[in-house]
């Protein structure tokens, strides 16, 4: 074996095999290099309603690919020092899958909607839900017209992304 | 001369001369790739944990209840409108409870002793609407769906805006 413990008869030094420590080390990296990207393709950053005794659990939250993430991003960025609160109430855009959508093509969102739910149910899935994940400072004028874009495509089921209850 | 007699009787044989060894230096190597790892260690955040609320959505052109509307209890309406400077604040008002209810445990106080008149089967056929008004914060319109969810109500749902 290469880089073995020293021969008999070697001066007595002996030698790590550092490869499979060069190994691990680059897929750890990579392992991380490629998460952040996925992660937050479809997690927009932002403040999420935390309400008193929550009943949100992580149990409900479906695995992809028969649920759509639909992001309503602050006009405020979650971790801005100084904030106006008259701007926070403001929307600044929608985001589906890492893609921003501008609060006048909302209307787009029911032909998004109706393209998920057939992929869906081609790939045999019974259920198709739409997850609504608000900054909660935005005011409910900006969540609205997703519900209703939701409702006019059909969908039969609706998630409301909420934190935890504190354990 | 015993030794040279042994010699060539017995020839001393010749170790096969090993291929060297090219063992290239991986310590910067290894200080680069840690560091890295480092730095995105540290980078990383780590989402807290988030949990969904279930909920149902009405098709359009149909009101909550109208597909069984002989079987569907009166809704219990609650109103989340804004108060405070920008809108930071919000209060809860329930039909036919004359009060502003500020607190989110009162709240759930209410629609619980409403909902004791409920047996667990008939609470299903009892539908919550919120209607919020526009200018709202969406943490007070979950805070109020939530609720209503912890009360133990199963139909709860949401009116237009305006409605």
């Amino acid at each position: 074996m290469a880089g073995g413990g020293g021969t008999p008869g070697s001066s007595g030094t002996i030698e790590l095999n550092v490869i499979p420590l060069v190994d691990v080390a680059c897929l750890l990296i990579m392992f991380f290099i490629l998460t952040s990207q996925f992660a937050s393709a479809n997690f927009a950053s932002m403040e999420l309603a935390s309400p008193v005794e929550s009943v949100a659990q992580k149990d409900k939250v479906e695995n992809v690919p028969n649920r759509v993430i639909v992001n309503i991003v602050c006009m405020v960025n979650p971790q801005a020092r100084e904030v106006d609160p008259a701007l926070s109430l403001q929307a600044k855009e929608y985001s589906v899958g890492g893609n921003a959508i501008s609060l006048d093509q909302v209307e787009s969102l029911e032909g998004l909607f109706k393209e998920k739910m057939a992929e869906a149910k081609k790939a045999g899935h019974a259920d198709f839900i739409v997850e609504i994940r608000s900054d909660k400072r935005v005011a409910f004028n900006y969540v609205e017209p997703v519900m209703i874009q939701a409702a006019k495509a059909n969908v039969p089921k609706m998630n409301i992304t909420a934190m935890e209850r504190a354990k | 001369m015993a030794k040279k007699i042994k010699e060539e009787i017995h020839p001393r044989k010749k170790k096969p001369s090993l291929p060297p060894k090219y063992m290239p230096n991986v310590t910067a190597l290894i200080d680069v790739l840690f560091l890295l790892l480092l730095f995105f260690l540290l980078s990383s955040k780590f989402r807290v944990e988030e949990g969904a609320i279930p909920g149902t959505l009405p098709t359009m052109g149909q009101s909550i209840g109208s597909e069984s509307a002989s079987e569907m209890q009166p809704p219990i309406r609650i109103s989340v409108n804004p108060s405070g400077e920008n809108n930071d604040a919000a209060f809860y008002e329930i039909q036919g409870l004359a009060l502003q209810i500020m607190d989110a445990d009162d709240l759930f106080a209410r629609l619980s002793a409403k909902a004791q008149s409920y047996s667990d089967k008939d609470l299903e056929k009892v539908p919550v609407i919120i209607r919020a008004r526009g200018d709202t914060r969406w943490g007070y319109v979950v805070e109020a769906f939530n609720q209503a969810a912890r009360a133990r109500f199963k139909s709860v749902a949401f009116a237009p805006v305006g409605s």
